[in-house]
């Protein structure tokens, strides 16, 4: 058991792929008890082998092709006309379109790519620096990771068997706590600093701007009201979404000819592969861990130390921001859940509570140094170094944590509305 | 050895088309089938019996060719920033434990993959078709993620032996 953690987290920490390591660990004991190694490729296909995981792609692709056709464009040209004559109203608006807009594709890469590249130079234009623009491009980034339709809550739902409506659902009240939080940050330090003020748009303008995004607006609204009559299973609200996201694009933005397609689709399928990879090798993983007992030494040790809940949830928030520092959070995501799930059920942790939770958590990793894979892209989309942009963006930060905690310690607000919806 | 370099990274190239021109049909076929099943269902109201395990096993096909282009492009999730810390000659034995683990993997999915495809296979519960066209994906998807990683392994080979030749400081390969 020891000899085998020390395997793990040497072949992770020398760098080999993540989805890699999890199968390998496992092969030794599968020789050893004499189990014919044929479980392998079973295991590589049956763990894929599920409708509720093709949503995997077709949302990745869904947010591949927004994150292409110029959605974030009209979004943001919105938001602009509805909080930007407020002070430090153009950081705000890059809050609000974050809101509406990310974490669908799951890659944040992408995301933090395609606000960042629209909202640095107008950050600039008003009187920001370029690193303080990232800065607030990666709080905002790390807060949308709680706006559904999010990947990551997709493939916690079917991980741990949690109703992915309801995760989406509840993803909505945290989400708007840390933009807030944000927004109130940023009319502060705009005062202070003495960032200039717009004029109010007019009806007109405002007008203009919903017509304009009014179609990509609809996309959450269909995904949603989809859930919430039941009709639509996760999988078939992500194929409505794409074919959704084609059909504006040719009947209104014209924004995607066939090449910019056709390295969408490639894109989106390579992440298809690195992320399918991981669930399925992750269910060699899981067999090996029950091989190893671990869940239950896990839970002896839990009563062992006679941690509380609050200690509990503590140190499941703190493994999260590590695991999501150093590897991205949608692995981190696969490779701990199967462990936690035992632990959640003994401790009497709600599954949906601690999943928006730990989502979140792994949100902020991708912000958090040394790794930090979000950092580095909006510090090179800004053109800001990586040190400027980590001290610009720590104040957003330490506020998406807050909320974290908040939420961590009363369920209430995360489970609201899924139970005010009949979603529980 | 330049044109040994240049024939590799010719066959690098044309595999690469070749996974590419594979997943764009594919991919846009599992959202067709996805899509197809949601009007039938809640349009026309006659579901078609069909369309949930042919599109699952078209993504399967989509994920395992797309996990290999993902190996092209160094795209799979790895916790990197020790190895980028280590100095030369670690960083070296690193890339080669690596390349070795994971062929040694790649080389048990294929093999036993061989076998599971082989094996008694069932034929889709909803069309008669043989469940063997989706299984495959298996070990065709070793095979490529083989190739590449031997591509691959040649290629720094080489770089290495011409960066020494050339006695110039060494030129890191990228």
């Amino acid at each position: 058991m020891t000899f085998a953690f020390t395997a793990f987290a040497m072949l992770l920490f020398l760098g080999v792929p993540v989805s890699f390591v999890l199968a390998i660990v496992a092969i030794p004991p599968l020789i050893d008890l004499g189990i014919p190694l044929a479980v392998v490729p079973q295991r590589l296909y049956s763990g894929m082998d599920s409708f509720t995981y093709l949503a995997i792609p077709l949302f990745i692709l869904a947010g591949e092709l927004m994150d292409t056709v110029g959605i974030t464009l009209h979004l943001f040209r919105l938001a602009r006309t509805l909080v930007g004559h407020l002070r430090g109203g153009m950081a705000m608006v890059v809050v609000v379109t974050e809101y509406f807009f990310s974490g669908i594709s799951g890659s944040v890469v992408a995301d933090t790519a395609a606000v960042g590249s629209v909202a640095v130079p107008a950050l600039e234009r008003n009187g920001y620096t370029r690193a303080k623009a990232a800065g607030i491009v990666c709080g905002a980034c790390a807060m949308g990771i709680l706006v559904p339709p999010s990947i990551s809550m997709i493939i916690y739902g079917a991980l741990a068997n949690v109703s992915i409506g309801a995760l989406f659902v509840a993803g909505f009240i945290p989400a708007a706590l840390s933009a807030v939080g944000i927004m109130v940050l940023l009319y502060v330090e705009a005062r202070r600093s003495g960032i200039p003020v717009h004029q109010h748009a007019d009806f007109k303008e405002i007008a203009d701007a919903l017509k304009d995004a009014f179609w990509a607006l609809m996309m959450p609204v269909i995904i949603v009201a989809g859930f919430r009559a039941g009709a639509f299973t996760a999988t078939e609200a992500a194929a409505v979404v794409v074919v959704y996201a084609l059909f504006i694009d040719a009947v209104i933005y014209h924004e995607l000819a066939l090449d910019t397609f056709i390295a969408v689709v490639i894109r989106s399928a390579q992440m298809t592969g690195v992320v399918m990879l991981l669930i399925a090798t992750s269910t060699i993983f899981s067999w090996y861990l029950t091989i190893e007992t671990v869940p239950q030494r896990l839970t002896s040790l839990i009563a062992d130390y006679n941690l509380s809940q609050p200690a509990l949830i503590f140190l499941i928030i703190v493994l999260f921001l590590f695991l999501g520092s150093i590897i991205d959070g949608l692995a981190a995501l696969i490779m701990a859940v199967p462990i936690l799930l035992p632990v959640f059920a003994i401790s009497g942790l709600d599954p949906l509570h601690m999943g928006i939770v730990i989502i979140a958590v792994s949100g902020l990793g991708v912000y958090h140094p040394p790794v930090g894979a979000g950092l580095f892209v909006a510090a090179s989309v800004a053109k800001a170094s990586i040190e400027e942009t980590t001290i610009a963006a720590l104040p957003y930060l330490i506020i998406v944590t807050l909320v974290v905690f908040v939420i961590a310690y009363v369920p209430g607000i995360v489970t609201f509305l899924p139970r005010v919806l009949g979603m529980l | 050895m330049q044109p040994i370099r240049s024939h590799i990274l010719g066959l690098e190239n044309w595999l690469w088309r070749l996974e590419a021109a594979a997943v764009v049909v594919l991919f846009p076929s599992v959202v067709a089938i996805s899509f197809l099943q949601v009007l039938c269902r809640y349009v026309f109201n006659s579901p078609l019996p069909w369309t949930e395990e042919l599109a699952v096993g078209l993504f399967i096909w989509v994920a395992f060719i797309g996990s290999t282009m993902a190996i092209a492009a160094r795209g799979h999730f790895a916790i990197e920033f020790v190895k980028n810390r280590l100095p030369v000659a670690g960083r070296l034995v690193a890339e080669v434990v690596i390349w070795s683990l994971s062929v040694l993997f790649l080389l048990i999915v294929l093999i036993w993959g061989i076998f599971f495809v082989l094996g008694p296979v069932p034929s889709m519960t909803t069309l008669p078709v043989s469940m063997r066209w989706f299984y495959s994906a298996v070990p065709v998807g070793a095979i490529l993620m083989l190739l590449h990683l031997s591509l691959r392994g040649a290629k720094d080979v080489l770089e290495y032996f011409i960066a020494s030749e050339e006695t110039k400081p060494p030129v890191t390969s990228s």
